[in-house]
């Protein structure tokens, strides 16, 4: 429950959110429609319903944070949803993909719909990029693809608490990004320890901003940060220039690495596209 | 743009690059090593040797835990115990390592540029950096010391995330429950017993009948029985056919035989090929041989005058501590010092769990040699040493010539090996006949009294004057693998 309008910031407001744990990280409605209809079908396709999990950082998110629940202590710590998939085996995966679904938050703002699925979209890119910058490192890939996925996840999760607080009081838009911009990579690191994520994960999640910062793990962060770039650089949103890019010579990628990873957008947009 | 002068340029900073440019520079050559990774080391730091032998001291330590109590206290590790925390102590190892090596290459005034090198002459190299910034170097020597990377088999789709490399497998984060290795070679065989020693069930499938098959045929039976005492499981002459990830947690591999393997993930580890495509070696007047690696004579220089390579780069044995003094004796030779002699007597250490090592020629090659040789055994297991350290797959063998005189070839298998042999090389290099272990005291109680069990043994072979004439061993593993 948001704590009552007392005239202070957004972000003061969200901060007390976050401290207090009010945070809640909202599912795509088409998702978990059509999660609702796959695990509902006794001929369910199980490879289908993986591949949703695997992509969309809702789904991955809860699907983590249950095969690491209290419940579930046996299986402490998963690192990945590979292993996660292997270790519950897809019959309960299965029953927890429809959990998920139906006891989840489903995110419906008139008007905030399209922002959110492009987050989505922009996280998926995200991952797409990261695991080829870890092949390409020989770094693990599945901790990069869902550290790419999950980067963003402080977004949805802070947006949804915006819209719960401006049935209170109406924000600017300015506002909003502000605040969202601005928490968004801390939230991301707290959702994932409280998920029981690795630390690693919650490092590069954290510091995706600022690889610098990242106590042990700032190669994942650098990995991040440099796929966020050329995720947004998909969209059309940064001109950055990825041969100059910061990271590029920290994760120490020559030119033709670099090339590679420009060369695969056109590949990286499909993926994209097919799960939309 | 003009190129900065130098006595020689050392391209590659692994073992045998830095071996090369540190006795260059010993000698007061001006040296530039040329560098593409970020720190020094190269692959034997970062990916291979290293780190790996990291991951075998937690896998020995609980093998050896486990033995040792007489399995009265047993550990399984559990699932939750991630490949990284068992590596906890690798980045400290590897950060002290890259450390010392840059702190020798400091102290002997060696200048390091990080960039890929490709070469303009035989005397000149451009260097690119990560920011496409390009610099010039040349000298009238020039060590070619790039290593090798493991080779991708077409038909096996290596993604680093279900179907790894030796480059990708210490990347896992998670030990899983299954493992499929591609490959019967030092690389294979080392990771397929660490990881079966860490609880994993692996499965290991080669062409050859055997792994490790240039070993003693009787050395590598005793690793196969300690694998599988372990839990794994080898396949000889099996080949696979396709492999692939079905999309959800597992890797089937589908033999030529038509049975099918599951697992959680697939090592394949079917050899290792030169780094060279960078190079341009046509620039310099060089190519590489039919067998993809730089071909060389005895000194480790190419065809080129003034062009040396050595490591991995030449091919095989791809061993650190020949790449080391591979590096050395090219100096030596291009300097026109003196390298020392060349013998039989380098040694081959192999991590595997248990470990084994060997020098000098196995009882097959003495045979065909020699006509005839003698034959000395110590099991570990009888040794007092091996009783209390409750160590079963140990075996020291002895190859003498016929007369049971000279030591021709030491092997061994079991904990402390690759240490042990030294015994055996040292008394090989001094010329020491077989009776030198009989005639004097080891310490007690030791593994090292192998050494004189198995002298004993050819000393009372020679009094009867019983050579080893029955044939050589040839092993099968067949019927126990399938």
């Amino acid at each position: 429950m948001p704590p009552p309008d007392d005239g202070r910031s957004l972000r003061d407001r969200l901060e007390e959110l976050i401290e207090a744990g009010y945070l809640d990280l909202p599912i795509l409605p088409a998702v978990a429609a059509e999660v609702v209809a796959l695990t509902s079908d006794d001929e369910c396709d199980i490879r289908k319903l993986a591949e949703i999990v695997r992509r969309d950082q809702a789904m991955a998110g809860h699907m983590l944070r249950m095969a690491n629940s209290a419940t579930h202590r046996a299986i402490v710590q998963v690192a990945s949803l590979q292993q996660a998939m292997s270790r519950l085996g897809m019959k309960l995966v299965r029953q927890f993909a429809f959990v998920i679904s139906c006891q989840n938050r489903v995110f419906r703002v008139q008007g905030r719909e399209e922002q959110l699925r492009k987050l989505f979209a922009h996280s998926l890119a995200t991952a797409l990029y990261a695991q080829e910058i870890a092949r390409m490192r020989r770094s693990n890939v599945e901790e990069s693809f869902l550290a790419g996925l999950l980067h963003d996840v402080g977004r949805p999760v802070l947006l949804q608490s915006v819209m719960d607080l401006t049935t209170t009081t109406p924000f600017s838009e300015e506002e909003i990004d502000d605040a969202v911009s601005v928490l968004h990579a801390y939230v991301g690191g707290e959702m994932s320890r409280q998920w029981g994520l690795s630390g690693r994960l919650g490092e590069a999640i954290a510091h995706h901003h600022n690889p610098a910062a990242a106590p042990s793990n700032r190669e994942g962060a650098l990995t991040v940060r440099l796929a966020d770039d050329l995720a947004h650089r998909l969209d059309g949103e940064t001109s950055v220039d990825i041969e100059m890019h910061p990271a590029v010579a920290a994760l120490n990628l020559y030119p033709q690495d670099v090339e590679r990873l420009l060369g695969i957008a056109e590949k990286i947009s499909a993926q994209v596209e097919e799960m939309r | 743009m003009s190129a900065s002068k130098w006595d020689m340029i050392v391209v590659g900073s692994g073992p045998a690059g830095q071996k090369a440019a540190i006795c260059a520079a010993k000698v007061g050559k001006r040296v530039l090593v040329v560098e593409q990774e970020m720190s020094v080391g190269g692959a034997c730091v970062h990916r291979g040797t290293v780190p790996s032998k990291t991951l075998r001291e937690t896998a020995l330590a609980l093998t050896s835990f486990r033995r040792r109590s007489g399995h009265v206290i047993d550990i399984d590790l559990p699932e939750s115990v991630q490949v990284a925390s068992l590596l906890s102590r690798m980045d400290e190892v590897v950060v002290a390592h890259e450390r010392f090596i840059e702190d020798q290459l400091t102290r002997n005034g060696i200048e390091r540029w990080r960039g890929k090198a490709r070469f303009r002459s035989p005397t000149e190299v451009e260097v690119q950096a990560v920011h496409r910034d390009v610099r010039h170097a040349e000298a009238p020597l020039i060590v070619i010391a790039t290593g090798s990377r493991p080779r991708s088999p077409a038909g096996i789709p290596i993604d680093h995330e279900h179907i790894l490399d030796s480059d990708s497998v210490l990347s896992m984060r998670y030990l899983p429950k299954s493992l499929v290795v591609l490959g019967g070679g030092v690389i294979a065989s080392e990771y397929a017993s660490i990881f079966a020693a860490l609880g994993v069930k692996v499965t290991m499938i080669d062409r050859a009948e055997r792994p490790l098959a240039f070993l003693d045929p009787e050395i590598s039976m005793r690793f196969v029985e300690a694998f599988e005492r372990i839990g794994g499981v080898f396949m000889g002459s099996t080949v696979a056919g396709e492999v692939a990830y079905d999309g959800l947690c597992t890797v089937v591999t589908t033999l030529k035989d038509g049975n099918v393997l599951e697992s959680e993930k697939v090592l394949c580890a079917l050899g290792r090929v030169a780094n060279v495509e960078d190079l341009h070696l046509a620039s310099a007047g060089l190519a590489v041989n039919d067998a993809g690696v730089v071909p060389v004579d005895d000194t480790c220089a190419t065809v080129v005058p003034g062009i040396y390579a050595v490591g991995d780069v030449i091919g095989p044995p791809s061993l650190a501590s020949t790449a080391m003094e591979q590096g050395r004796r090219a100096i030596c030779h291009a300097l026109g010092m003196p390298a020392g002699n060349v013998g039989d007597f380098t040694p081959l250490g192999i991590y595997t769990i248990p470990e084994i090592s060997q020098v000098g020629l196995t009882e097959n090659q003495a045979k065909l040699r020699y006509g005839n040789a003698i034959i000395g055994r110590a099991r570990f297991d009888e040794l007092t040493r091996g009783q209390i350290a409750g160590t079963k797959d140990g075996l020291l063998k002895l190859v003498s010539d016929p007369a049971g005189r000279k030591i021709v070839g030491v092997h061994i298998v079991g904990e402390g090996a690759a240490e042990l042999v030294h015994t055996g090389q040292m008394a090989m290099l001094g010329g020491l006949e077989v009776d030198v272990f009989v005639e004097n005291t080891f310490n007690f109680p030791t593994l090292a009294e192998g050494y004189r069990v198995a002298a004993l043994e050819i000393v009372g072979k020679r009094a009867r004057g019983a050579g080893d004439r029955e044939p050589a061993i040839v092993a099968s593993t067949r019927r126990r693998c399938a």
